[in-house]
């Protein structure tokens, strides 16, 4: 598995947590699992790099976040998105999706 | 709206460092609690599953310190500790302290002492007796002071006699004459009025200055010479009084030649008297005024004084409340002249 493992382009990072938790709530371990389930394995997020993001975007005020109950009885800290989250998911998704299509073509060019 | 809560976000961060600290750990070891637990469900050990998932996530304080490097504020705090670092530092050598603090305290000690001497010496106070009487006439706006002044000011001024003893005006931009006949030459001129002179406590060392009539308008074509000019161009002749100066072609009647140690605000090489119409309505702004305290009367006096003329000549000159913004709250005041040099 580990090597078909992309590394994360810089900033991608942001626009799969949104992602992630455009489904709905998630603590910090359901987020890594999640955004590896939906890309398959390509990229697994470490805590390194998962927390600093979540607290950033927390602090630009895209999440906000809430203890609760894990569904093994931990108590667990929970990311939601917030309604400017939201609106960033949008726009980075077009984003993204216009960058994709760009390399697609160009790479596709003979 | 999102600087305040970015402010707030960072005074959270930087303040309640503990608390935030406390919930980071919790989350943290929850995440690794989470993920030992998976492992177990698959089958590990208890403490296999542990030391892996603690593996996995590339150590508990690194993640934490990652997080910390991240937070809002992180730089306010950085140079915090820093300046503390700073200090202890400075007090484990006290010998390094000790030569740095001097070098400093020499190095703005000497600045401090020479700028006083450039200050005593090349600002030095002005020549003219009673110089600390002297002051001038400015009027205060947002944007700076005007120091123009229209003639229904100057004589609202002239009739402040409580606080005013003299009274004078002045073009402070002076205009080039060409001097003609002889040798061709640039000279500057100042006009003033007739009592300027006396203002400034300056003597004709030949002749006289100017007469009130000769300051009134159609008073006739008459100069006073500076001493510099005297002796450069009449060769510091003693009966240059009643001769024509010729300037730009007209000639003008040398009334008086001024002392050497007269130096005008502006400097000029010669002075002609400004004539103005005294009785003028025009609330044009076009020369400078100076005036000299009665002698007892501070500046702030002079100013409250002129705060309450300020209603009376409004009263009189409506109009000048509209066209120059001069609401009677914002009244001209007077400053030193000294004031004005160092600018």
């Amino acid at each position: 598995m580990s090597s078909k493992q992309a590394t994360l382009l810089q900033g991608r990072l942001d626009l799969l947590v949104l992602k992630a938790l455009g489904a709905g709530e998630l603590h910090g371990l359901g987020i890594s699992r999640r955004i590896e389930q939906v890309t398959r394995g390509t990229f697994l997020v470490k805590p390194g790099s998962l927390f600093p993001a979540l607290h950033r975007m927390e602090e630009a005020g895209w999440l906000n976040s809430f203890w609760g109950e894990s569904e093994n009885n931990r108590r667990a800290k929970f990311y939601r998105l917030t309604r400017s989250g939201k609106r960033q998911l949008s726009v980075e998704t077009d984003q993204w999706t216009r960058v994709a299509h760009a390399m697609t073509n160009a790479l596709r060019a003979t | 709206m999102k600087l305040l809560s970015r402010i707030r976000t960072i005074s959270k961060n930087l303040l309640r460092k503990q608390q935030v600290e406390r919930r980071l750990d919790d989350e943290v070891r929850v995440y690794v609690d989470m993920l030992t637990d998976e492992r177990i469900a698959s089958g590990m050990s208890p403490s296999e599953a542990r030391r892996i998932a603690q593996v996995g996530s590339g150590g508990i304080e690194q993640v934490k310190q990652s997080v910390r490097d991240r937070r809002a504020g992180a730089g306010l705090e950085l140079l915090w500790q820093d300046a503390r670092f700073g200090l202890r530092q400075l007090r484990r050598n006290p010998g390094f302290t000790i030569a740095a603090v001097a070098a400093l305290a020499l190095g703005i000690g000497a600045n401090t002492a020479i700028f006083s001497v450039v200050n005593a010496v090349l600002l030095k106070p002005l020549t003219y007796p009673d110089a600390d009487r002297i002051v001038h006439f400015y009027r205060p706006f947002p944007e700076g002071r005007r120091e123009e002044a229209s003639v229904p000011e100057f004589r609202s001024l002239q009739q402040q006699t409580s606080v005013f003893a003299q009274i004078a005006g002045y073009d402070a931009s002076g205009p080039e004459f060409n001097l003609t006949g002889g040798r061709p030459e640039q000279v500057h001129g100042i006009h003033v009025t007739a009592s300027y002179f006396r203002l400034f406590g300056a003597l004709a060392i030949l002749g006289r200055t100017f007469t009130p009539q000769e300051d009134a308008p159609n008073g006739g074509k008459v100069v006073i010479l500076s001493y510099g000019l005297w002796q450069r161009k009449f060769g510091a002749s003693p009966d240059v009084i009643g001769k024509a100066l010729s300037l730009g072609n007209e000639p003008y009647t040398i009334v008086g030649v001024m002392g050497k140690q007269f130096v005008s605000m502006p400097e000029a090489d010669i002075w002609l008297p400004f004539q103005f119409e005294s009785v003028s309505n025009n609330l044009g702004h076009f020369f400078h005024i100076v005036a000299k305290l009665q002698p007892g009367i501070g500046l702030s006096q002079a100013n409250a004084q002129m705060q309450l003329a300020a209603a009376g000549f409004l009263h009189n000159y409506p109009k000048a409340n509209r066209a120059q913004r001069f609401p009677a709250a914002r009244a001209s005041k007077v400053d030193p002249l000294q004031a004005l040099r160092a600018e």
